[in-house]
């Protein structure tokens, strides 16, 4: 071949199992940040990046892991599709060096397809460490293809890597499709089949075959190739596919048996004393309670400090920019709209949001990447059982306290479709870190008044945990209820894996997760805040009649919401904190004291006081409490609902369920105070 | 070493056991399978989460939580400390 006929560009696609630093490989080849997560189903859409490699380009397509072929997932489907669908030079399929004979299944199935293959054995070192001997030479002459040692978290044998995927595309390192025998009868029904294909070239013949046998028998429209396969039914006693599949486990533990030699048969002591302690009856749940409790206490207390300083600078930037405004003469209504509105809400809800999530995802990431979060789910998942769905919806909601937006995104780890929708929609019941500074500024104001003050920030903390376990108890009921009736599921089947502990790498993962989800949520909350903010200054700002449009709004919704127990201008704030919900509480004190800009206030005391002067009392305090637990999501998860689901039909409803909660509960608690006091 | 036949959900933790058929389900059927799970395959129940349900099993090196709804469908035989 002489080299101006080498192709410039190379299509690869990067499969695996789940859990097998596929994410890492792919980090390390493209240098895209692709956040990585020791989790099964982590890549759902296919991420896509590029690299160079000697004089031609490569695009890299990250396919989803998976266990098999077989479509009966959507990760699945989506990987099956791009294998059968896209043009590529070069499959490069990930495996685990610890757990090489279930990987295996995945290989040989794609060898199946195709014999463009490079295999990538990752997480070597791992391996060594646990002494696995592998035998990679043996490996690459029983699968016919390169196969390459990788540590893809220490960057060892990507260079390799990227060689072989090179030599494979460009057709300069020859691969060979392995004949593998199967009994006399599944053999006859093959040839049966491949003799029915025609368009093919004859050494795919085979391989095409034993593809639709497995997978494709029911999906045919050729009606020659349909007579075929009935026909090679008939030749069979039991299905095919099963025996099919049954045969390629043998073939997987035949080649296992040739590669891998382990030199200690008790593998995994470390991981197994670990899942008797986090998932055993007596500290399961306590250690999982306790962790979590500590990292919302670090996260909540954590904030306050860059959040202060924020603000300062934030308002030290607002002075500078209002004295350049004065300087250049702009106009009055010009400066209100962009420095009293825009920035002001801007600034707000970046010193709210910003601190509290830069420590909360960070935190969480640490745990997914120990491979914690699934034994999470795998205690919880009985309590989820019941709710009609499953474990892997607990850790969503978690992610839901950090951050809605988040958490429904984090959705994407549940399997059905019924199951996921119902995690989507009940996250918005999780309070998250911008709804916390309210319902603790609220507690500490009306609820613990009555205590020695030694005892109070106990007993605030106290009361935000009865909250968040009631947030979870009505999480867990609304699931019930959707489960039992529009979005039927439950008693299904439930396989996850339990994958091993690994180190975390801290300075990469908080990079990552600042990168991934923080940056992320700010930016599509930033978007929102800057009309939002125009918008309230102009609602405020504008006269209608005797007064402002924000008072009349006030005065309008002022009768429906007292039957909430609420007041109209707390409703108002709602509303108008659809943007954020950390701009609720300063909304309502702009409203009070009619001051045309957001508000923030200087002390809770100062606080309480401005609020008991418009009339607040404790059933203020507790419908407020409750509608801040249920309420319509804020927008940035409002629009990431309607991305995640693909249509505004349940992005709709993720806005009235809760609301309707949030009202009805109102109501009552408001009824039940009437009658009691 | 005992020669009954249980199913998967009444196998002892700490205790083996051999495959010996797979839940008629098809669809189960098929992801047991692809992760490596047919007649034959040794199969360990290692831990039992806090409510007791799902059950962490190992084989083939891999670690998986099943629910007992679908260890109830799988039957073995042969089991051992």
């Amino acid at each position: 071949m002489s080299d101006n006929s080498i192709k410039k560009e190379y299509t690869v696609l990067l499969a695996g199992n789940p859990n097998v630093g596929k994410s890492t490989v792919f980090n390390a080849l493209t240098g895209m940040k692709q956040h990585t997560g020791n989790w099964a189903g982590k890549t759902v859409s296919t991420a896509e990046g590029s690299y160079k490699y000697g004089s031609s380009q490569f695009r890299l397509l990250d396919l989803p892991g998976t266990y098999s072929l077989n479509a009966s997932s959507p990760d699945e489907l989506a990987a099956l599709n791009a294998i059968e669908n896209v043009k590529y030079d070069c499959i490069a399929v990930v495996i685990d060096a610890t757990s090489i004979e279930r990987n295996l299944n995945l290989v040989l199935q794609i060898l199946q397809i195709t014999n463009k293959v490079a295999v990538c054995v990752n997480l070597a070192d791992e391996a060594e460490k646990q002494h696995i001997n592998i035998d990679y030479d043996e490996l690459s002459l029983q699968l016919g293809v390169p196969v390459i040692k990788t540590a893809a978290r220490k960057k060892q044998g990507l260079k390799k890597l990227t060689e072989e995927i090179s030599n494979v595309a460009s057709g300069k390192t020859k691969t060979y499709t392995i004949i593998r025998k199967y009994d006399d009868k599944t053999e006859k029904s093959i040839k049966v089949v491949s003799d029915a294909l025609l368009d093919i070239p004859n050494c795919e013949k085979r391989r095409m075959a034993i593809h639709i046998l497995e997978r494709k028998q029911d999906i045919l429209y050729d009606e020659r190739l349909k007579k075929a396969v009935t026909e090679a039914r008939t030749l069979i006693d039991g299905d095919i596919s099963d025996i099919l599949a049954k045969a390629r486990v043998g073939q997987c533990e035949e080649i296992y048996k040739l590669c891998v030699k382990r030199e200690s048969g008790e593998y995994r002591r470390r991981d197994r004393k670990l899942d008797k302690i986090l998932t055993s009856r007596l500290f399961g749940i306590p250690v999982m309670l306790l962790l979590f409790a500590l990292i919302f206490y670090i996260t909540i207390v954590g904030a306050n400090y860059p959040s202060e300083s924020l603000s300062a600078l934030f308002s030290f930037l607002g002075e500078k920019i209002t004295f350049l405004a004065d300087l250049i003469g702009t106009p009055l209504w010009l400066k209100g709209l962009l420095i009293d509105g825009v920035y002001t809400t801007l600034s707000n809800v970046i010193s709210v949001m910003l601190p509290p999530m830069a420590i909360f995802f960070p935190l969480f990431t640490i745990l997914e990447d120990l491979g914690y979060l699934p034994r999470v789910a795998f205690n919880l998942d009985s309590v989820f059982c019941k709710a009609g769905t499953n474990g892997k919806q607990g850790l969503t909601m978690l992610m839901g306290f950090g951050c809605n937006a988040c958490g429904v995104t984090g959705c994407r780890i549940i399997d059905g479709e019924n199951e996921r929708k119902i995690a989507v929609l009940t996250n918005n019941f999780s309070p998250c870190n911008g709804r916390f500074p309210t319902l603790i500024a609220i507690i500490s104001m009306f609820f613990v008044g009555m205590f020695p003050i030694a005892v109070q920030s106990a007993v605030s903390a106290f009361i935000l945990v009865c909250i968040v376990l009631l947030s979870i108890l009505i999480s867990l009921l609304i699931s019930f209820i959707l489960s039992k009736t529009i979005l039927k599921s439950g008693g299904k089947s439930f396989l996850m894996e339990l994958p091993p502990y690994r180190i975390p790498q801290i300075g990469k993962t908080i990079v990552r997760s600042l990168l991934d989800r923080t940056v992320f949520v700010l930016a599509r909350a930033v978007l929102v805040a800057i009309p939002a903010g125009a918008i309230i200054w102009i609602l405020a700002n504008i006269h209608i009649g005797s007064g402002t449009i924000i008072s009349n709004i006030t005065a309008f919704l002022d009768p429906f919401a007292k039957i909430m127990g609420l007041d109209g201008a707390i409703l108002t704030g709602f509303i108008l904190g659809f943007p954020a919900n950390e701009i609720v509480l300063p909304t309502t004190l702009m409203i009070y004291l009619s001051n045309g800009t957001m508000t923030d206030y200087g002390s809770l005391s100062q606080l309480h006081d401005i609020l008991i002067s418009n009339g607040w009392t404790i059933k203020t305090a507790v419908c407020t409490l409750i509608f801040t637990l249920m309420h319509f999501p804020c927008s940035t998860t409002f629009i990431t609902i309607k991305k995640e689901t693909g249509s505004i039909k349940w992005a709709i409803l993720s806005l009235i369920l809760p609301t309707v909660c949030g009202i009805i509960c109102c109501m009552a608690a408001n009824l039940l105070f009437d009658i009691l006091i | 070493m005992r020669n009954n036949y249980i199913t998967l959900s009444e196998l002892p933790v700490g205790t083996c056991g051999i495959i010996s058929r797979l839940p008629y389900d098809n669809k189960l059927k098929k992801q047991l399978m692809n992760l490596g799970l047919i007649c034959g395959t040794r199969i360990e129940a290692v831990c039992k989460s806090p409510s007791g349900n799902p059950c962490a099993y190992s084989f083939r090196g891999t670690l998986m939580a099943i629910r007992k709804s679908d260890t109830d469908k799988i039957i073995i035989t042969d089991y051992w400390e």
